[in-house]
């Protein structure tokens, strides 16, 4: 096994044109760890099938779970083996691939990010994974695993430097365009609060999946058979009882969620660092797999600012700047990765962030479009149909249950207060060639894109709000397509006109 | 068959023959210096701008319906996210044909007027239009960039 000479840093290596490497023998552990959810989630089909069938397969469980873990590990020292990668002058060409062989030239050009992750089974050993996005599908990622940090860090530069000689030859370039300086840091407290706010979307769905695994398929049967346990010592309080039950769990539930969201934010996120350079931000997390996340800012399409109530409350944001996603098979993850996420920003730090990307100040101050009344009503019209509709389904089902519905028109209510706020959110405003779309029901969330980056721009009504001289308009950008319901026809018209001038007048590349 | 859904079944057919003649009679395009508008819908009713600056590549398909009445249907890619593929069904085959030597035409003049950069090594040139010359032309998807890359 040929180790691939480490010689720091020295770019000449690279050019002298044919050497191929292999990777170290330590690289199996990356492959062994890409596939790790294959494992466990095996194991753990396995062990809910065996739970519920008979407790003495055991045996037969681990069994099958070495086997995999065989399997797995044959594999991934089958793919090390295979796995050759070359240094080119423009372009990194690798070959691997256990049964289909595969040829990859990667042209630097093309490299969207190059980050080096730092995985915790590394860290020991000194050594990191190269991960190599290019612009075009997430599958054609490419991972240079067990490599040491100064040999990724001299391709990643050559990468970089490859980049900036390009452009250089169409703008001036400063000689301290690739200096980075530290610009943003994120302390414990602000992770907490990340995770609190950020994952609260989990906090309910774990509550609302606690609340089912703990009541049984009929509210009748759980309030017998508790009756039945309870009955004797609490005779009378048996409804206070058991709604305090309910609560507990409840409370519980939530609980156990959100320290889980704010456990898996400091492991995301610990460390977090923000680098800027003149045309590129660097970020460096994580807790056990340390990763550097190095982002072009030509290659941002549109910035993102999230808020959630919880947010709002605490008085952050966060902000995520986005670049191009491909929604294919395996859109989410992919999606996810093609982010920048600064978790947790005050209000204060908005502005100097945004101006990393956008000559645009936070855009809380700015004044908006508003949409059209007529949207809250249809939303009304909407949402009280399906609630009267629920209702009558309700109370023809079970005819007790009618007083039930009396509690359904607080909840109608407050539905109704939070529909009242998406109405009130919603807005556009175009500034300075930049489009800003403003939306949220408690938390306010913005969605910033300079007007050049436009794929695509689309014009929607329907018979109803034609007579009324309303429409919609739906903005693609290659990172995510925003709309804006109900704005005056008229407005509408006037913003396509000017992004389509935008567009095509500008001879910017949107990449 | 019940004398209701004797009655209800060609009503319902009726119902969708016309609004599938409505739907067809709505779909409009234009074509202007620098994008395509196409417009469609009955009840909710759409117009898609596509800047030709924006398009990454270009296809003419046909189904065995299409063949049979010598029509075909132009296909523009852009980079905005998936479904947001661009189709103008049903055209003359000569007029699709037409469109797409103006979506490739409209590529090449620009390339053209660009300070052409550096000339690309790697282009196959299998896809027409595909603009080698101007780096940051180059598509960033599909298409020519895989091309690339298995080679």
């Amino acid at each position: 096994m040929s180790e691939p000479k480490d010689k720091p840093s020295d770019l000449s290596e690279f050019d002298q044109g044919e050497s191929w490497h292999r990777l170290s023998p330590w690289s199996v552990l990356h492959y062994v760890g890409s596939r790790h959810s294959i494992f466990t989630s095996t194991i753990l089909g396995a062990l809910a099938l065996n739970l519920s069938i008979d407790r003495d397969l055991l045996g037969f469980i681990f069994g099958a779970g070495c086997l995999m873990l065989i399997f797995i590990t044959v594999l991934a020292i089958a793919e090390q083996r295979f796995f050759r990668y070359h240094v080119g002058e423009n372009s990194i060409q690798i070959r691997q691939g256990v049964f289909f062989k595969k040829k990859l030239n990667l042209k630097f050009r093309r490299i969207q990010n190059a980050n080096i992750v730092h995985p915790f089974f590394f860290r020991p050993l000194g050594l990191v994974t190269l991960k190599l996005e290019s612009a075009g599908s997430a599958s054609k990622e490419v991972y240079i695993s067990a490599v040491t940090l100064d040999r990724a860090q001299s391709i990643r530069q050559r990468i970089k430097q490859r980049l900036l000689i390009e452009e250089s030859l169409a703008e001036e370039v400063n000689e301290n365009e690739l200096q980075e300086k530290l610009m943003l840091t994120r302390t414990l407290p602000d992770l907490v609060l990340h995770g609190l706010t950020n994952n609260r979307a989990w906090v309910i769905v774990g509550g609302l999946a606690g609340l089912i695994s703990t009541t049984p398929i009929s509210f009748e049967d759980i309030f017998a058979q508790i009756s039945y346990i309870v009955g004797p010592v609490f005779s009378n309080q048996n409804t206070a009882y058991l709604l305090a039950l309910f609560l507990l769990s409840l409370t519980l539930t939530v609980a156990v969620t959100a320290s889980l969201s704010v456990i898996g934010s400091i492991v995301s996120y610990y460390g977090f660092s923000l680098f800027r350079s003149d045309n590129s931000l660097t970020v460096h997390q994580g807790l056990f797999n340390k990763q550097e996340v190095n982002l072009r800012k030509s290659r941002i399409q549109s910035v993102h600012i999230r808020q959630d109530w919880l947010d709002r409350v605490l008085g952050r944001v966060n902000i995520i700047f986005e670049q191009i996603s491909h929604n294919n098979a395996s859109g989410q993850t992919a999606q996810r990765r093609k982010k920048l996420l600064v978790p947790s920003v005050r209000v204060h730090e908005i502005s100097s962030l945004l101006r990393e990307f956008l000559p645009i100040d936070n855009p809380a101050k700015l004044e908006f479009i508003p949409i059209s009344k007529r949207y809250f009503y249809k939303l009304i019209i909407v949402w009280s149909v399906v609630y009267i509709l629920l209702a009558l389904a309700l109370a023809s089902y079970r005819p007790g249950w009618s007083s039930f519905v009396i509690v359904a028109i607080p909840l109608w209510f407050l539905h109704m207060c939070l529909l009242f706020l998406t109405w009130k959110r919603a807005g556009l405003t175009i500034q300075e060639n930049i489009v800003i779309v403003r939306a949220g029901i408690i938390g306010i969330d913005f969605v910033l894109f300079p007007a050049y980056k436009l794929q695509d721009i689309a014009h929607t009504q329907s018979i109803l709000m034609k007579k009324k001289n309303l429409s919609n308009v739906l903005f693609s950008t290659a990172s995510r397509r925003v709309s804006v319901p109900y704005l005056p026809t008229s407005v509408v018209r006037n913003a396509i006109d000017h992004c389509l001038f935008c567009v095509e007048s500008s001879a910017r590349s949107w990449m | 068959m019940s004398p209701e859904a004797a009655l209800i079944l060609p009503l319902l057919m009726l119902g969708l023959a016309c609004y599938v003649y409505a739907h067809a009679k709505k779909l409009a395009y234009g074509i202007r210096e620098h994008d395509i508008v196409l417009q469609s819908g009955v009840f909710w009713q759409r117009e898609i701008v596509q800047p030709l600056r924006r398009v990454q590549h270009v296809e003419l398909s046909r189904g065995p319906m299409d063949k049979h009445f010598g029509l075909v249907k132009v296909k523009l890619f852009s980079a905005g996210t998936a479904m947001s593929t661009f189709v103008i069904p049903g055209l003359d085959k000569d007029n699709g044909s037409q469109i797409k030597q103006y979506v490739l035409d409209y590529q090449d003049n620009r390339a053209e007027s660009s300070n052409g950069i550096e000339s690309v090594t790697g282009s196959t040139g299998k896809i027409p239009f595909h603009v080698a010359t101007n780096p940051e032309l180059d598509p960033p998807g599909a298409g020519a960039q895989q091309k690339d890359g298995a080679d």
